[in-house]
């Protein structure tokens, strides 16, 4: 088995049997592992981990919305993937009845590239106002696994939980991924019923400087390890 | 992202004294809290604040990490998931229906944090006994985004008409989460604790404001 490490001083090998971090103390972040992997045989062509960078606005805005219970009396409005503001809530009122629904949704499906983490191979830094990832790959060149989460857990001094999601290359070539996103959902105001629509919403986007080259028939497995440090 | 817990006194209508530290604070319980609504899961033996293990269930996470609470003694209604029938539920009963069960909460113990800390080590209870304060309702404001920062406040104001004086060394966010289908059962959860150090002194007819600035930066 072959593992790279990269130059990066930010990077580093990973290893998944236990919390490994480069947040601080206080901080509330993520860590960002990738792997290169040939599914047919296992063996490993690049494993590198680095600190994710981007938390977005939408993270922020979605963060209080939940906090906050936000009605939709007091929508917040968040801007989506398709770079349209929506009326975003926690709590509605239509039809003679008040109801909660759900945010931050990320459990997509195989061939979802609406929720959880997406690829691109856009090379723009970036900005706390990206609404989406810059330059998608679509499923059917890299094919989308479904999403997946472990459980949280703790060690002495960090406690994480973990998005994982693999990308099957079947493009016939080599593909590079420039960058890497976590979409989720959450649902804004409509006036008709049900009184809500469901959208979608970028809350973190990472560029890796000389991306991530995937090999036809050469599988990506991503990681986003969500974490705190006390 | 990072936090920072600003601790301002006031007293006859003057500003005593101002802190700002960095807070160093999210625990283990903030993503027991995050796992159901951004996976869509359940998630079992979670201890509640009281120490009893929880069934955080999938479909009832609309409440999961809210700090919305009311102040003090003040009970308070929330719907439950709407899951089809969209009826109204209630907190009674469930320990839940204080106001200072959630929220920001203040504690007189320094006993370092953890990332496993189910509550605070000493809360201070709401009411106007010796060793009590009055906990204001939570508040949530200053949003500001612009790039490459964005942040928002959570503040909640404390009064001591105790008699006598009150040292705060720690400080916390409790946060509801549901248990059972459809979130017919409501408890709380410790998903920040600070240590602070050295202690605020509030005494006998003084304010504390409470404040945590939560802040990203790309």
């Amino acid at each position: 088995m072959k593992s790279e490490l990269k130059a990066q001083p930010d990077i580093k090998v990973v290893d998944l049997k236990r919390i490994t971090t480069l947040l601080e103390p206080g901080e509330l972040g993520a860590m960002l592992d990738f792997k290169v992997w040939d599914p047919k045989t296992g063996v490993v062509l690049e494993e590198c981990s680095k600190k994710a960078e981007s938390f977005l606005a939408q993270f922020i805005q979605l963060l209080w919305v939940k906090m906050a219970v936000t009605t939709s009396f007091i929508p917040m409005s968040i801007t989506d993937i398709t770079n349209t503001p929506r009326d975003v809530a926690n709590t509605f009122a239509g039809g003679g009845q008040t109801y909660a629904q759900s945010l931050f949704r990320a459990n997509a499906l195989a061939a979802d590239v609406a929720k959880g983490i997406i690829i691109g191979s856009g090379i723009t830094a970036p900005t706390i106002d990206d609404r989406a990832i810059e330059v998608i790959i679509p499923h059917a060149t890299m094919n989308y696994s479904a999403q997946s989460f472990a459980a949280p857990a703790a060690d002495t001094t960090t406690s994480q939980m973990t998005l994982t999601r693999n990308f099957a290359n079947v493009s016939g070539g080599s593909v590079t991924v420039n960058e890497l996103a976590v979409y989720v959902d959450g649902y804004y105001t409509s006036l008709i019923y049900p009184y809500t629509i469901v959208g979608n919403f970028c809350i973190i986007r990472d560029v890796v400087p000389g991306g991530i080259v995937v090999p036809n028939g050469q599988t990506l497995t991503v990681n986003y390890r969500l974490q705190a440090v006390v | 992202m990072k936090t920072y817990l600003t601790l301002e006194s006031f007293g006859e209508g003057k500003l005593l004294e101002k802190r700002t530290q960095q807070s160093r604070s999210w625990l283990k319980h903030f993503w027991d809290l995050f796992y159901g609504p951004i996976g869509n899961l359940s998630l079992n033996s979670v201890p509640d604040i009281n120490g009893a293990n929880r069934t955080l269930d999938y479909s009832a996470v609309a409440l999961n990490l809210a700090v919305n609470a009311p102040g003090g003694n003040m009970g308070f209604f929330t719907n439950r998931e709407y899951y089809g029938s969209g009826a109204w539920i209630g907190f009674g009963g469930l320990g839940v229906n204080d106001g200072s069960n959630g929220g920001i909460v203040l504690g007189t113990d320094s006993t370092p944090v953890t990332p496993i800390q189910n509550a605070l080590v000493a809360k201070v209870p709401h009411g106007e006994a010796a060793g009590n304060l009055l906990y204001a309702g939570m508040e949530i404001y200053g949003l500001a985004i612009a790039n490459p920062n964005g942040e928002f406040k959570l503040r909640r104001f404390f009064s001591n008409v105790s008699g006598g004086d009150i040292t705060i060394q720690e400080v916390g966010i409790y946060s509801y989460g549901s248990q059972g289908y459809s979130g017919y059962e409501v408890y709380t959860y410790c998903i920040a604790r600070d240590v602070v150090s050295p202690g605020v002194l509030i005494s006998n007819g003084q304010l504390l404001a409470v404040t945590y600035t939560v802040q990203i930066a790309v």
